[in-house]
């Protein structure tokens, strides 16, 4: 800002009043803002901050650890107790089909067996499936098929881990399927598309539009601006880390541009030929609309024009691919609502001739008499006195006559006015009419 | 009166009493920026409050170059253009109208004319995104590129929504004339 406090412009005006305006703040705004801040503070750990709280806190988080893990075991030794239960079980399962079919064994035998079996299930828990595979085997005689199924999976089941149970679990689960479709597959730019996933068996998602944007959504839309060949991904990720990728193929065809020039030239003439320029680029057809209903398909056509008017030419432009852009040039040839108008009244100015110039907004006080017009390109104006007098003329449509006649004010009455002249697009118009010359009060 | 120094030294060590001052000194400017990024008062007052947040619990961050001020303000208005792009999707998004204003001739404003009320109330008539472009660019000073990026919006569109904000509030401020 300078001395005289005006601003070179809209951002000098606005940067210097507004720039440092300060804007009213409600009084209770601060102890609202206190508690979230005391809040956010805690959430934000300082080692310089540590207090009660942060000690309650882990104090909490320690307990809690501990619980859990406490639980866990406890969980864990049920779980061999249960083993143990299971291991004792079998042979006596077994030992039904050993009062079956070996009855003949001697019972000390038997029940060394069983001893044997029991103290496998539990002993040998560490050894590698085959080995106690081969020593069942050996006392094959005395076991079903059944039973070797059972004891491996309790075998097994004591040998694992707990994670790789569950990995065992989720590798019987069926891989994920990607696969998905586009509503369109080609298409002009900008195109719209979108996206049906049909996959399977999955977690999460991520799309890539080949265009540099990703998506994460189920079924997303999408816009290519650019032209262009895109390959689309979806990839999905599976419960256990997998990663599958189904791909599609976009065609982004090129927007043609529909541009034009009208020839200098008016319609108004008969035979007049109006040439169109065709500034279209990317394009092999053409469609044109002249406005008066008439039309052409030809690259750079000219038109004749039956009357005047206001015309709006239209040019749609076709690429390759049928893709279309279009442009309009509205009253091609200029606004060509002509007319004039007269008023029947007016006060002439006291103070003497003012030379009847005349703007059509700053004639407030209807001191000059004169038309509103447009579209008028020649003029005559002449005003007579009841008594036949030629009291004024002009042939300049920017001159009103400013109610004196030879530097006298004229006498207040009735005078009659006539013009003549034309309009622009050729049409002459002669009208004619009286106006009252009111005396000032 | 107390310096910018122990304010900024006492909001370090996050006293209370030097966090309650700073408030006091800059919350009125700092509130001026969010009224202009906002669409109404209340959403000003969520992003001051998420400013301030951030200006009391990254205050550390403040390197001491440059002026603590202009430090501030780049918080608020990082926030407010986070808020704006938040909300983006709940705002109707308004066009404005094709205004076709005469350019050359006298463009200047006597300042005397409008008084600082009637400024922020034309920029409030703004739609949303028209408004932040117009802020930052006029106000702020930042480049239509840097803008560009900030709104995650074209070059173009920036500068064609500022010339059409340009016209519009021209229109205006010719009415209070």
């Amino acid at each position: 800002m300078n001395n005289t406090g005006k601003y070179k412009n809209i951002e000098e005006l606005y940067r210097t009043k507004l720039g440092n305006r300060e804007h009213n703040v409600p009084d209770n705004f601060w102890p609202r803002f206190v508690k979230k801040l005391r809040f956010r503070e805690f959430m934000h750990f300082r080692p310089g901050s540590f207090n009660i709280y942060y000690l309650a806190g882990l104090i909490t988080v320690a307990s809690v650890t501990i619980s859990v893990l406490t639980i866990k075991n406890a969980e864990t030794s049920r779980e061999s107790q249960k083993i143990i239960i299971d291991s004792d079980s079998l042979p006596v399962a077994s030992r039904n089909i050993i009062n079956k079919e070996d009855y003949n064994l001697p019972p000390e035998k038997r029940t060394n067996e069983e001893q044997r079996i029991t103290s496998k299930g539990i002993n040998e828990q560490k050894h590698p499936q085959g080995i106690i595979e081969d020593e069942i085997q050996e006392q094959g005689k005395d076991i079903t098929v059944n039973d070797i199924a059972e004891m491996r999976t309790d075998d097994n089941l004591k040998r694992l881990p707990m994670d790789k149970k569950v990995s065992l679990e989720s590798l019987a689960k069926p891989a994920p399927m990607a696969n998905f479709k586009p509503d369109v597959n080609t298409g002009c730019a900008p195109l719209n598309v979108s996206f049906i996933n049909l996959s399977h068996n999955y977690d999460s998602c991520i799309w890539e539009f080949d265009d540099g944007g990703i998506s994460t959504e189920l079924n997303p839309v999408w816009v290519y601006d650019e032209p262009g060949r895109y390959e689309v991904r979806l990839i999905l990720f599976g419960e256990n880390g997998s990663r599958v990728t189904a791909r599609e193929t976009v065609n982004v065809y090129p927007k043609p541009m529909a541009r034009f020039e009208v020839s200098e030239g008016n319609p108004a003439i008969p035979d007049e030929e109006i040439r169109f320029y065709n500034y279209s680029q990317n394009s092999v057809a053409w469609k044109w609309n002249f406005g008066d209903g008439n039309t052409s398909d030809e690259f750079e056509p000219s038109h004749f024009y039956k009357k005047p008017g206001s015309y709006s030419v239209t040019l749609i432009a076709i690429s390759e691919q049928g893709c279309t852009d279009s442009m309009v040039i509205t009253n091609a040839f200029g606004d060509n609502t002509c007319f004039i108008k007269f008023p029947n009244a007016f006060v002439p100015n006291e103070g003497g001739p003012t030379g009847g110039y005349y703007s059509n907004r700053s004639d407030q006080n209807e001191e000059v008499f004169h038309p509103v017009w447009s579209g008028v390109t020649s003029y005559n104006l002449r005003i007579y006195s009841r008594r036949g007098i030629l009291v004024f003329e002009t042939d300049d449509i920017q001159i009103g006559w400013d109610g004196y006649y030879k530097g006298q004010k004229a006498e207040p009455g009735v005078y009659i006015w006539k013009v003549r002249g034309m309009y622009k697009t050729g049409e002459p118009f002669v009208k004619g009419g009286d106006l009252t010359l009111l005396p000032k009060w | 009166m107390i310096s910018d120094r122990q304010i900024l030294e006492g909001c370090l060590k996050h006293d209370r009493l030097s966090q309650k001052m700073l408030f006091e000194k800059y919350s009125g400017i700092l509130m001026g920026i969010c009224v202009r990024y906002a669409t109404d008062i209340p959403e000003a007052e969520d992003i001051l409050q998420e400013s301030l947040l951030k200006i009391y619990i990254n205050i550390k961050d403040y390197s001491g170059e440059g002026s603590f001020i202009g430090w501030m303000r780049r918080i608020v208005i990082n926030t407010a253009i986070t808020y704006y792009h938040k909300n983006l999707k709940h705002k109707h998004y308004i066009e404005i109208e094709e205004l076709y204003t005469s350019e050359g001739g006298d463009n200047s404003y006597i300042g005397s004319r409008y008084t600082d009320e009637e400024l922020q109330k034309v920029l409030d008539l703004l739609p949303p995104g028209y408004k932040v472009v117009f802020s930052l660019y006029a106000i702020e000073g930042y480049k239509h590129k840097e803008i560009a990026e900030m709104l995650d919006i074209d070059v173009n569109t920036s500068k064609s929504q500022y010339s059409r904000a340009k016209a519009f509030l021209r229109k205006k401020l010719e009415n209070y004339k």
